[in-house]
Parts: structure tokens; sequence; C-alpha cells
């Protein structure tokens, strides 16, 4: 199964900085319920944790330390979210100019259909 | 030169058609024997690892159906070809052991230098990209990696290479 | 972006897969061919000089009439090797597989035997909690 690639999330940051610790949130928009969704994001920072919302997401731990991580989840909850959903969180430790990439990698609807939303990151500062 | 396109060929081949293959062969067998030299480093062992890879596709004629470009489906059977090879090649006669045999094999000094700073995977998608002439969603493919996976490795590689080659005025 | 293309954008441009767009800014953009042209020159020193392949190598290739060449116990290990590690690799899955063997176990369905991965001879949730690690799992 090919991977569905839809919105890049792609945000640039100002030049050179000192290390910071930053989150990414990620989102998934949809006008139907998302029950699975498989995000892989790619960038330049170092991850070094991972939030879910109810629950972590599955994701492997050699994605720590490193600048590329895919997380998935699923819910087999008969009514799952619609719109525009948060599915995780990921905290980065940056150490200059940062590019995020988020590639939808798969996603289904309560039926199992997959479905195709798009994928949106939201950068907050760090500490 | 044959005039059929890849798929057509592979069409042609399954079906029986010797002249398919022969036209296979003319097609990609100078970009097999250098795809494989780049991993082994030796000619000799790239042309082994270029009759393995005919010898392979030769056996899987019967159920041979190609769903992607001739390049894409070759470059991973002639790397772990090339890569099998390389390293009954140091285990026979250990060279230098920081080299991995996965990566691509100490090309001549120049193109070192010019990738020099790159990591094995920058490295792969740049040679893949400007060399092999694959587009981002073959190399992807090849790999088994996502598209946008190949697009982070080769932009970051870029930006890193952009500065190296003084542009032609 | 600060006006000019990015690092794709000027590699679409060289490979001569370039949007109207991207192709119609490096017409107006000096800079930016300036860069383009000295990714054409990278990938030319790239570039290695051709292999000559015997004609007698071709020859075997085409026409093998006994077997391809004497095969040395190591070149036929090899091809074997590529054949197992064709059939036994991992089976791409995704988190869809997930949550489809999920929602089957969930409303006692019968779930197709392949699906047990830990080979514990029967498909549950252990199974589930496995396509999903594969699902994430980095080359």
């Amino acid at each position: 199964m090919k991977a569905a690639m839809l919105a890049l999330g792609l945000i640039a940051l100002l030049p050179k900085q000192e290390p910071r610790f930053v989150s990414v949130e990620i989102y998934a928009q949809i006008d139907a319920p998302i029950a699975a969704w498989q995000i892989e994001l790619d960038c330049d920072a170092k991850i070094v944790a991972v939030e879910g919302v109810k629950e972590p997401p599955y994701y492997d731990p050699a994605a720590l330390q490193g600048g590329r991580i895919i997380l998935a989840q699923f819910t087999t909850d008969p009514s799952p979210p619609a719109g525009r959903v948060l599915v995780a969180r990921v905290h980065l430790m940056e150490t200059g100019r940062t590019d995020y990439r988020a590639n939808l990698m798969a996603a289904a609807s309560p039926g199992g259909e997959r479905i195709s939303p798009r994928i949106d990151l939201v950068r907050l500062g760090g500490k | 030169m044959d005039p059929r396109t890849d798929a057509e060929l592979a069409r042609a081949w399954r079906g029986g058609e010797a002249s398919a293959f022969d036209a296979i062969y003319a097609r990609y067998h100078e970009w097999v024997v250098s795809l494989a030299f780049r991993y082994t480093g030796n000619r000799e062992d790239a042309l082994d690892v270029l009759q393995d890879t005919f010898a392979y596709l030769h056996r899987k004629r019967r159920n041979f159906e190609l769903r992607s470009q001739m390049k894409t489906f070759l470059y991973p059977v002639v790397k772990h070809l090339a890569v099998s090879r390389a390293r009954l090649a140091r285990r026979q006669a250990p060279l230098d052991p920081k080299l991995d045999p996965a990566a691509p094999a100490t090309a001549p000094e120049e193109t070192a230098a010019l990738l020099q700073g790159l990591s094995d995977v920058q490295q792969e998608v740049v040679l893949m990209r400007f060399v092999d002439g694959l587009d981002l969603q073959a190399i992807a493919d090849a790999l088994e990696v996502p598209l946008g996976t190949v697009k982070s490795r080769l932009h970051s590689a870029l930006d890193l290479l952009r500065g190296r080659i003084p542009p032609n005025r | 972006m600060d006006g000019h293309l990015d690092p794709l954008g000027l590699d679409a441009v060289r490979a001569g897969d370039a949007t109207p767009e991207q192709r119609a800014h490096a017409e107006q953009c000096a800079e930016c061919r300036a860069t383009i042209e000295g990714f054409r020159t990278l990938a030319a020193r790239l570039t290695p000089a051709r292999i000559e392949v015997p004609a007698e190598v071709s020859r075997r290739i085409l026409r093998p009439k006994r077997s391809w060449r004497p095969l040395a116990a190591a070149a036929a290990a090899l091809l074997i090797a590529v054949g197992i590690w064709f059939a036994l690799r991992p089976r791409k899955v995704d988190i869809v597989d997930a949550y489809s063997v999920a929602l089957r176990l969930q409303n006692g369905q019968s779930v197709d035997a392949t699906w047990d991965l830990n080979g514990d001879g029967k498909v549950d949730a252990r199974d589930v909690d496995e396509i999903a690690r594969r699902s994430v799992a980095l080359r």
C-alpha cells in the first residue's frame, strides 16, 4: 500500500539559535470521524518525547534523539472525533534553523475505509 | 533500440518473447553494473553482480509483473547482491574495518570529497537522483520509504551541497 | 521562502521535472540559475566512468545454453539469499491493518490466520500490537 502523501506542514524558523526545547502539535483534519491514523514527522531537530491525547501513540523508540519518527494510533470507539483533531504532540530540541515535514501514511474511518485527512503542524515555543 | 516501454517489455518477456529480455538487458545492463560498482568498489565483483541480477530476473520470469519503473524494481536487488558480495569480500580480505558494506563503496577521491559531511542515507538519495536519474517517487519506491522521507533527505543534502561547486559563469 | 527556489525546486529544474512556475522563476533569476548550474556540474562529477561489460559476459547472460556460468557456491548462495530475503522480508503493514484486525476481533469476526504475526497459533490483541509496532518501525 502506498503511503498517501497529503498536506506537508513546513515550518521554517529563523537562523541559528541556541538549543531550545519546543513542541510540535500534529493535527489531522477531515469532515469525518478518524478511527486510525499513521503520520511520519521528519525534521532537523532531535525528538525528545512523544505525547498522545488519550493515550500515547505507537512509535519506534529508536526515533528518540533522531529527527524522523512514525506515529500511529487507532481507537475502536464507535464515535471517534472528526474535524480538526489533535492526534499527538512531539517534544523536540532545536539547535538552529529547523524545517518540519509531516506526511500522512495511512488513516481510516470507523468502518475501516481508508481516508485522507489533511495534516497540519503547530509549533509551540519552548521553555 | 526497442521503442517499447519497460512495462510492455516485461509483459512480452513474461509471455515468452526472448528478444524482450534482450531489450531489457540492453537498456539496463550498464546502469546495473555501475550501481553494483558503487557498492562493491570492484569491477570484477560488479560484473558478477550483473550476472546474478539478470539470473535472478530470469528466474522470476513466469511471475514477473512490473508495477513500477524497471530501475525501481532492480535497485534493491542489485544493492542487496552487491552489499552481500562486498561483505563476503571484506570477510575474506579485510580492508578498512571502518567501512560499512551497506554504505556506497569508497568512491574516487573527488566523489568522496564532494559528498563529505552527508550521511549515508543522504548520499544514497543524492546518487539515486543525480547519477541514476530517478524521480523522487521512484527513489521512495526503491528504498521502500515514504516520499516525504526522500524529499527531506534530498532537501537537507542539497542544502549542504549547494555551496560546494563553484557555479559556472 | 526568500524569493528563490528551495533546494528541491532547484533540483527539479536541473532534472527537467520542474513545474512551469519553477522553470519561469529559474529563467528570470540569475542566482537560482547559478545554483542549478552548480548542481549540474556536481551531477556530472558524480557520474562514474562507464564500466565495459565484456561481450562474453553479455552472451552468457542473454543466451544461457547450459548454466549461467560455472556458479561458485557463494554465488548460488547469494541468489538463494535474495529469494529468501524477498519472500521473508517483513510484510508491509500499516496502522489501518492493525485497526481492521482489532475491529474484527472486537466484533467476534474471523480473522485471516496470516495475521498471526507472533506465530503463537492464534490471532489476538498481541498480534494487533505487533502489527502496530511494525507499522511505525523506522528502516
